[in-house]
Formats: structure tokens, C-alpha cells, sequence
């Protein structure tokens, strides 16, 4: 059992979450997931951390403080991203379907990622 | 009275600012680098400080006067209002704001005024604009939103600005955004999500919400005292705007 394995099931007791990962925030690389069998790990951990990228790069004009959360709303669902330990971290990333309650997700997940550091 | 510190103290506290970014030490090394008139060097001290602990009263106070002692107006005036904003009882951060050229003052007071001292207000972007009117150059007008954009796929800003210390970083930010939309998309593929709604962003004081809206993406971008829901909210009603201002000007949806 990895060091990750707590807050990924503990993400995954939130109803509506399909999976949720630990990624190295600079290469996109999967540290550790547990996810529903249809979610392809690898491919979400490289999309969340080029996505985080981008984004943390469209804040830097305003702000002195890190990007610390990335929210993206589907159609069906929700990918979210909470950041821990600057850009040389982790990224915990969490997909969740349409019914989840977001705001708990977000508390959990900003939560444990900084508990990570 | 109080002492100077030492060489010996002073190479400290830059070995314990440079060994450990959380370091508190930050202030009192950026406060002497200004009493020793190295200016740069303290401002790059201080926004360091502040990407760990963005709420740090005193250390906007110090960069506030740090962009004041470089001559640069409107960063002191930003930081000092950001300074008020956090504790509305400093006193010292409300003389500097006041002592500021009446030129500075009054530029930024009619923006302030424009807002309202209420809390945030339901004003739609779309019924103070309309079609053929410019609603995102409008949107800064909400209280505690710092501006918002339109912006083509390819990171163009068609409309609006996005302005903080006086200059305005749309231009910046869409070039960010702009390759968002393709980005986004392959998403729909590994997680069967359907189409993409909404971005929400939250770094230190500030938020951005991006959304596709038509042909292009709208962004606002909120304070730290804007909460995220309103925000959304904000960005609903910028899509609405942005069908109708879009429409008139022909550009297609994304996903032709």
C-alpha cells in the first residue's frame, strides 16, 4: 500500500467520484490512482498536469501566490486538480460524474494535498 | 530604538530566506534591503515572500512602499489597497493611499466609485450591454472583479481587459488560454465527459472562470473576497452576452 493510498480512498468514499490520482506536477507522471476501470490513469495524469500548466502560465501576469486549484466542468461530470508543494509537487486529481458535490471535493482534496507536503 | 542588525544577522536571515521559501525572515531582510537602498532586490524579496503567504498584511505594506520608493504610483497604490482590503483598521496603509499625487487618487476612485460600496450586485453583463455594445469592457465595473475578456481559439482578445498595477495582461492571458479549447477537448476522449463547460482557477487573492461561449472563451477574473460560485455565476451571464455580441459578429461556434 502506498503513501497515497489513504487519500485516494478516501476521495473515492465521496459519491460521484470515479477515480482519483496522485501526479508529479511538473512531468505529468502517475505516482499512484485508484480509479474506475474505464478512466486510463496515465492518460488523465498527463492531461491534468499539462492542463495545470497551462493554466498556472495564464495566472502568472496577476499573481505573487501558486495556482492551488483547477476546477474543469463537462458536460457529464467534473476533473479537478489540487496542488501541493509548488510546481515541483503533487497534483491530487479527482473525476468525478455530474452528481458530485463540488464543494466537498474541493475541501477534501486541497485538504489532503497539502497534507502530502 | 531600535538596532540595526548586523552583517552576521543579516546573512542569516538571506541563508534562512534562501534555504527555506516559508521563512517569516523575509520581511525583516526585504525592511533592510530598503534601509540599505537596495530597492530591486528588496521587491524581488518581498513577492517571493508573498507567493508563500499572499494575506501577509504587513509584507503588501512593504511592497506597496517599495513601488513607492521606485516611483511606480499605481503598484504602491495596489498594494496598499490590497493592504486595506485585508485589514480595513491600517491606518498606516490609509495615510500612504491618501498622500498619493490627487492625479493617482482620483483615476482609481472613480473606478472604486463605478463599483459601488455594496457587497457584489446581480448586474447582467447582457442587459447593461446588449448586442452591439462592448459588454466585458463593462465587467469591471462588478464589485471585486478585476475585468474580463472575450477571446478567439487562438488567443486573440477580441473585447474587455484584465487590469491590475495599471496595466492591463489580457493580451498575456489569452495567449494562455487561447489553445485551452483543443486542449480541453481531448479530455472529452480519455473521460467521456461530454463537451467542456467551465474553468475555474484559484490562485492566493485571485480567481479566473473561463467558459466557451460560441466561437470563443470568455475569462473573468475575480479578488480573493469573490467566492467561487459567484464567479461562475458571473461567467454564465458573460456567455449569455458573449452568444448574443458573438452572433453579430459572425464567428462560429468551437466545435465547427
Amino acid at each position: 500500500m502506498s503513501d497515497f493510498a489513504d487519500v485516494l480512498s478516501r476521495l473515492n468514499r465521496i459519491a460521484g467520484v470515479r477515480g482519483s490520482l496522485v501526479v508529479s506536477c511538473e512531468e505529468g507522471l502517475l505516482l499512484d490512482s485508484e480509479v474506475l476501470p474505464d478512466i486510463p490513469g496515465e492518460a488523465v495524469a498527463a492531461f491534468a498536469a499539462r492542463v495545470f500548466s497551462r493554466a498556472r502560465r495564464s495566472l502568472l501576469p496577476f499573481s505573487y501566490a501558486p495556482l492551488t486549484w483547477l476546477q474543469l466542468s463537462f458536460e457529464h461530470g467534473f476533473l479537478f486538480a489540487a496542488a501541493a508543494g509548488g510546481p515541483a509537487g503533487f497534483l491530487v486529481v479527482v473525476a468525478a460524474d455530474g452528481r458530485v458535490n463540488v464543494g466537498q471535493v474541493r475541501l477534501e482534496a486541497t485538504r489532503l494535498a497539502e497534507a502530502l507536503v | 530604538m531600535t538596532t540595526r542588525p548586523s552583517h552576521h544577522q543579516l546573512t542569516e536571515w538571506s541563508e534562512a530566506v534562501a534555504r527555506d521559501p516559508a521563512s517569516l525572515l523575509f520581511l525583516p531582510l526585504a525592511k533592510e534591503y530598503r534601509d540599505r537602498g537596495l530597492t530591486d532586490a528588496a521587491i524581488r524579496i518581498c513577492i517571493r515572500g508573498l507567493e508563500r503567504y499572499p494575506s501577509h498584511v504587513e509584507a503588501h505594506h512593504l511592497l506597496g512602499t517599495l513601488y513607492h520608493d521606485a516611483g511606480d504610483l499605481t503598484r504602491a497604490f495596489d498594494e496598499w489597497d490590497i493592504v486595506l482590503r485585508l485589514d480595513p483598521t491600517h491606518l498606516a496603509a490609509r495615510h500612504l493611499l491618501e498622500s498619493l499625487p490627487a492625479a493617482e487618487t482620483r483615476r482609481r476612485n472613480l473606478r472604486r466609485d463605478s463599483r459601488g460600496s455594496g457587497g457584489p450586485r446581480e448586474q447582467s453583463p447582457a442587459g447593461a450591454g446588449g448586442a452591439d455594445t462592448r459588454p466585458f469592457a463593462a465587467m469591471s465595473s462588478l464589485d471585486g472583479i478585476r475585468g474580463a475578456i472575450v477571446l478567439d481559439r487562438a488567443g486573440t482578445v477580441l473585447d474587455g481587459e484584465l487590469r491590475l498595477g495599471g496595466v492591463d495582461h489580457a493580451p498575456e492571458v489569452a495567449a494562455a488560454l487561447g489553445g485551452l479549447a483543443d486542449e480541453v477537448a481531448l479530455a472529452t476522449e480519455y473521460l467521456g465527459l461530454g463537451s467542456w463547460r467551465e474553468l475555474a482557477l484559484e490562485a492566493g487573492p485571485h480567481t479566473l472562470v473561463a467558459a466557451p461561449a460560441g466561437g470563443a472563451i470568455v475569462a473573468v477574473l475575480g479578488d480573493a473576497g469573490v467566492q467561487l460560485g459567484w464567479l461562475t455565476r458571473i461567467s454564465k451571464q458573460m456567455r449569455d452576452a458573449a452568444g448574443k455580441w458573438l452572433a453579430v459578429r459572425a464567428i462560429p461556434p468551437l466545435n465547427e
